[in-house]
């Protein structure tokens, strides 16, 4: 008997345009100097994903309609950056994901049995969140009653009920954390880890919920999922974390996606105070880690977290550089 | 001895997610739910040692919740910890610190919290 995985809740996050943007093989920026670009005009990114490929690197981030242009105009001010533009997309998070790849392959067939197109995909330590056109929402929103059942809400119905939210009050919360110095609740790190890089064309992404639910049969934990554009045109980057383990992903990854396996690498995720709602968070800790000459392989920054990846041989420094810049109360470790 | 049993609710799953990984880490077992009724019927099914709640949440919020479980014989002595991120900062908020106070919490921390002194707070009432 398949047991249907119990969940939380989740959330969506409607009327963002998703901006997509990727460097060619020539001279571009670092994505800390776009980053500071947009921090500079005030721009909040509510959900950012970032994948080092080789000499290049891809990145989506999902902003509000009204700051579309201004990232159009930064990306446009540098040459070897290429982008496009999604507009009317939402974020759909289902939480919590308990780091189970059941759970992110449920989510991911889902997608791909009621053929419900994937732009984005990214986790939090809680959450795993995708980016959708906002017209799939009301789909999206039914269809996870299949795969799961959720505490706080028995029907689509239920769950639209229990939206009705406090807006005006939380921008007033935002706002009045805005200009002080970032405090994160804590700094959980996970060792030991497998970066695997996959290419796909995109409808390809929700496909590989079949690989991710033969990797759940081996107890694995998923402790980091992104994807981001790669420089052919239509396709994606996916990227994600198991633990370290050489055998199993040659035998499982379909064979022609796998495009890099890097080990050991570590996975450090802070969450902080309103961070999906705050600007220049993604950028303080880009910069910081830049100037310690730490080579940042792949970020996720969804609901109000940040996760990163860097070598493990770098983790030591690259607390040091989050420390500069973040209040860190506690760092938990985990192997 | 058996392990200490916390409840913490809060709409910010990923605060939930952290605070569980700390009090896991110190050897208390963890509940998680996301907002006020989620978070009473688990008090319902399980009564936990200590609850930590947060004010501000959909559909229940924390004052509400906190309020109801001290006027309940039944869960008047579960030690409650209220979080919030409000305060003098959001002048039109109804939800400020001294409504923090007025309630019957057995303790109050603002945000953003730090986990070592919620930690404190929470050994101290367990």
């Amino acid at each position: 008997m398949t047991l249907i995985p119990r969940l939380g809740g989740f959330r969506v996050l409607n009327g963002v345009d998703k901006v997509s943007v990727i460097t060619s093989e020539n001279a571009a920026p670092s994505p800390a100097e776009l980053l500071r670009v947009l921090s500079e005009a005030r721009i909040n990114l509510a959900y950012l994903t970032y994948i080092h490929q080789a000499s290049t690197w891809g990145l989506n981030i999902a902003v509000e309609p009204e700051g579309q242009n201004e990232v159009a105009g930064a990306v446009k001010s540098y040459p070897g950056l290429a982008f496009s533009v999604s507009p009317a997309r939402a974020i759909l998070s289902i939480f919590p994901h308990k780091k189970s790849l059941e759970i992110t392959s449920s989510l991911l067939e889902l997608f791909n049995h009621h053929q419900l197109e994937l732009d984005g995909l990214a986790n939090s330590p809680s959450a795993i969140s995708v980016i959708l056109k906002e017209k799939l929402v009301s789909s999206a929103s039914r269809a996870l009653f299949e795969p799961f059942t959720f505490r706080s809400y028995r029907s689509p119905a239920d769950w639209k009920l229990a939206q009705k939210g406090k807006e005006q009050l939380y921008k007033e919360v935002v706002a009045s954390y805005q200009e002080k110095k970032p405090k994160v609740y804590g700094l959980l790190c996970h060792e030991g880890q497998e970066l695997e890089s996959v290419r796909l064309e995109k409808k390809e992404i929700s496909a590989f919920g079949k690989t991710f639910r033969k990797l759940s049969r081996l107890g694995l934990t998923l402790t980091f999922i992104a994807t981001a554009p790669y420089r052919e045109p239509g396709k994606e980057m996916l990227a994600f974390c198991l633990p370290r383990s050489r055998q199993l992903t040659g035998d499982l990854i379909p064979q022609g996606f796998l495009t890099q396996s890097l080990s050991p690498v570590s996975v450090f995720s802070m969450n902080g105070p309103h961070f999906g709602d705050r600007y220049g968070i993604a950028n303080e800790l880009l910069t910081n880690l830049e100037e310690k000459g730490i080579n940042l392989l792949a970020l996720s920054c969804t609901i109000a977290s940040v996760t990163g990846v860097v070598h493990s041989r770098q983790l030591t420094s690259c607390i040091d550089a989050i420390r500069r810049c973040f209040d860190v109360p506690s760092v938990i470790n985990k192997e | 001895m058996a392990k200490k049993y916390i409840l913490v609710v809060d709409d910010d799953p990923d605060l939930v997610e952290t605070v569980a990984m700390m009090l896991e880490s110190k050897g208390c077992e963890v509940g998680m739910a996301y907002d006020g009724i989620e978070g009473e019927e688990s008090i319902k099914k399980r009564r936990p040692d200590l609850v930590i709640l947060d004010i501000m949440m959909p559909r229940k919020d924390g004052y509400v919740l906190c309020n109801e479980l001290k006027a309940n014989e039944e869960t008047r002595d579960i030690p409650v910890i209220l979080l919030t991120a409000v305060g003098e900062a959001v002048p039109s908020t109804t939800y400020s610190h001294a409504d923090g106070m007025a309630t019957e919490a057995d303790d109050y921390i603002p945000k953003p919290i730090d986990t070592e002194s919620l930690w404190e707070a929470v050994s101290n009432l367990l």
